[in-house]
C-alpha cells in the first residue's frame, strides 16, 4: 500500500505498530530536510550525509517512544541539532557560527547543490544561533510560529521577536551583497 | 515575505540529499537493528535448552 498520502503523525503511528515500510517512507519524506539543516550547520556535504544517517538511526529507536506532543519533524530537528553539535565536538571543528578553514575544498565542490548551501550559509552565518534557527525553521521550513517555538523550546513571542531581528539583518545583508530583484 | 527572503528560501530548498543516501540510511538502520536484536534469539535458545535440562 502506498504511504505517500499518509500524514506524518499517522506514519509514525504505523511505524510504532511495526510497519517497516512506514519507516522507509519517513526516511524518504524527511531526508532532504534533515540533510539541508546539517549542510547549513556543518558546511560539509560528507559530514551532513553522515549526520543525516545518524539522525535516522536514532529515529528508528527514538520514534518508537514518540509521545506526539510535537510534530515528528520537530523531533527530527532537535535530534539533527544535537548530532551536529556532537559531530562538531568530535571533529574538534569550529563552533557552528564560524566558517570552515577551507570552504572551497574538492569535497565541497563536488556537491551539486553546494552553491545553494554556500549562499545560504554565507547569509545566515553572521546571525546569532537562535536567530539562525528561527530563520531556518520559520522561513525556510515553513513551520508555524507554534511549531517553531516547540522545536526551539521557547515561547511564541520569543520566536516573533527573534524573527523580526533576523529578517531585518538578513535584508540589510542581502542588499549590501547586491542580492536584489532586478 | 520579501523577494530577497523568498529567493534565499528557494536557495535553501534547492539543497537536496545525495542520491542513494536513503538506501545507505535504510541499510544502516537494518544493520543496527540486526546487531541489537542478535542477543534475543540467542537468549531464547539458551532458556529453552536450560528448560529442557
Amino acid at each position: 500500500m502506498s504511504l505517500s498520502g499518509t500524514s506524518n503523525v499517522e506514519l509514525v503511528r504505523q511505524f510504532r505498530s511495526g510497519d517497516a515500510g512506514a519507516f522507509d517512507e519517513i526516511v524518504t519524506r524527511f531526508q532532504d530536510r534533515v540533510f539541508r539543516l546539517a549542510c547549513v550547520w556543518l558546511y560539509d556535504k560528507q559530514a551532513a550525509a553522515d549526520v543525516t544517517q545518524e539522525v535516522f538511526v536514532r529515529g528508528y529507536k527514538g520514534l518508537r517512544s514518540f509521545h506526539f506532543r510535537s510534530s515528528p519533524f520537530t523531533w527530527l530537528y532537535r535530534t539533527t541539532k544535537n548530532v551536529c553539535h556532537e559531530f562538531n565536538r568530535v571533529r574538534r571543528s569550529e563552533p557552528l557560527d564560524e566558517e570552515p578553514q577551507d570552504p572551497s575544498s574538492a569535497q565541497e565542490r563536488d556537491v551539486a547543490s553546494f552553491e545553494s548551501a554556500r549562499q545560504v550559509r554565507e547569509l545566515v552565518a553572521d546571525l546569532p544561533e537562535r536567530q539562525r534557527e528561527v530563520v531556518m525553521l520559520r522561513i525556510f521550513e515553513d513551520m508555524s510560529v507554534t511549531e517553531t517555538a516547540l522545536s526551539m523550546g521557547c515561547r511564541e513571542g520569543t520566536v516573533k521577536a527573534l524573527l523580526h531581528k533576523a529578517t531585518e539583518k538578513l535584508r540589510t545583508k542581502m542588499q549590501q551583497a547586491g542580492i536584489e530583484d532586478e | 515575505m520579501s523577494d530577497e527572503l523568498d529567493r534565499l528560501k528557494r536557495s535553501y530548498q534547492a539543497i537536496s540529499a545525495p542520491p542513494h543516501l536513503a538506501t545507505r540510511i535504510k541499510a544502516s538502520v537494518a544493520d543496527t537493528n540486526a546487531r541489537t536484536g542478535f542477543w534475543m534469539p540467542a537468549a531464547v535458545a539458551c532458556t529453552a535448552i536450560l528448560a529442557l535440562l
